[in-house]
């Protein structure tokens, strides 16, 4: 594989990883680390890489595999606690609801909520516009799953959604 | 995009039964002015997915990941720089063709011992004189230094060869 290729290939995709692994590890440096760390493993991996039919998807599935091993590891585990509990904390104080008006945040906290395979479904489909069988490929589920996992999702945000705008109006 | 449509649209895609196009016929339709009023509320929720595809900049990843390749790609450079190949090949050729030489002439002179009493006139070196003997021997060492003072030669420049080799910066 030639520098070109990596560059064009995979290099391009960094920012569609990075949006993917900091869905799962909710950490811009740990993400960073988890990008690059798989984006090297690549390179490595040479012509094997090249002749990988759905490149994205391909690296996407290392960067979800990678970046579920490093919230799983003890070391990072101590660390998240306190700032995930931030999190839930926040959503649940109508104060902080009512200071930040922000529309974005509101929503980026639904989908924060959601449980993690709706979440990376609706964040592969309706942010990344992916396909149902490349979704299914990441994620190691069936198709129909990842429809069932999308229509829930979908609907939840709805309802949640709906709600938050009320209770602004 | 009538409204209508874009209704119908938005009832397949709460049943998740929209494909990508139509996905995208929607984000348009949110991103543009005239959103029908009963389906403003909706806006800023598919203005957000457009929102969260945003680039974010990711510099530090091009050149960590850079900087590694380019130093995997000297380390390779360099390895192969340090076999002079060529020169090597050239070696062993100037030997082979030297060993050759002074095979071809011996097995030539015990042809001629050989041969000795056949009718064949040919140089047997029995009725050669002692002066003409000493003269061949001369002449044949100094072949045989020139032979050496070669090898010699190749391999300085085999040596001035490998202290040149540097590594070879190729990425940048």
């Amino acid at each position: 594989m030639t520098l070109e290729e990596y560059t064009n290939e995979f290099m391009s995709l960094k920012q569609r990883l990075y949006r993917l692994s900091i869905g799962i590890v909710k950490d811009t440096m740990v993400a960073e680390d988890v990008v690059q760390e798989v984006l090297i493993k690549i390179w490595n991996k040479g012509k094997e890489a090249a002749a990988i039919e759905n490149k994205p998807a391909w690296a996407m599935k290392m960067v979800r595999n990678l970046s579920i091993d490093k919230i799983r590891s003890k070391h990072y585990k101590t660390g998240a606690i306190p700032e995930g509990y931030d999190v839930v904390n926040k959503t649940h104080t109508p104060e902080t609801i009512a200071q930040s008006n922000d529309t974005v945040n509101t929503i980026q906290e639904i989908m924060e909520s959601l449980p993690e395979t709706q979440r990376m479904c609706i964040q592969l489909r309706d942010i990344e516009e992916m396909k149902y069988q490349e979704i299914a490929d990441i994620l190691g589920i069936s198709i129909d799953q990842v429809k069932v996992n999308i229509y829930r999702a979908r609907n939840y945000i709805k309802k949640m959604y709906l709600k938050t705008d009320n209770y602004g109006v | 995009m009538e409204y209508k449509n874009i209704k119908e649209l938005m009832k397949k895609y709460w049943d998740g039964e929209t494909n990508l196009q139509e996905e995208s016929t929607l984000k348009t339709y949110f991103a543009g002015a005239d959103v029908h009023p009963t389906l403003e509320q909706y806006k800023s929720l598919f203005t957000y997915y457009s929102i969260a595809r945003e680039d974010k900049s990711l510099d530090s990843i091009d050149t960590a990941v850079l900087e590694y390749i380019q130093g995997k790609a000297v380390q390779k450079e360099a390895k192969v720089r340090s076999l002079p190949r060529l020169l090597r090949v050239a070696a062993a050729v100037m030997v082979l063709c030297a060993s050759m030489f002074v095979f071809w002439n011996i097995t030539s002179g015990t042809n001629s011992y050989s041969n000795s009493n056949s009718n064949v006139t040919i140089y047997d070196g029995k009725d050669e004189d002692p002066e003409e003997a000493k003269k061949a021997m001369k002449e044949l060492k100094a072949a045989l230094a020139l032979v050496s003072n070669k090898l010699e030669d190749g391999k300085r420049q085999a040596l001035i060869g490998i202290s040149r080799t540097k590594t070879i910066p190729t990425l940048k």
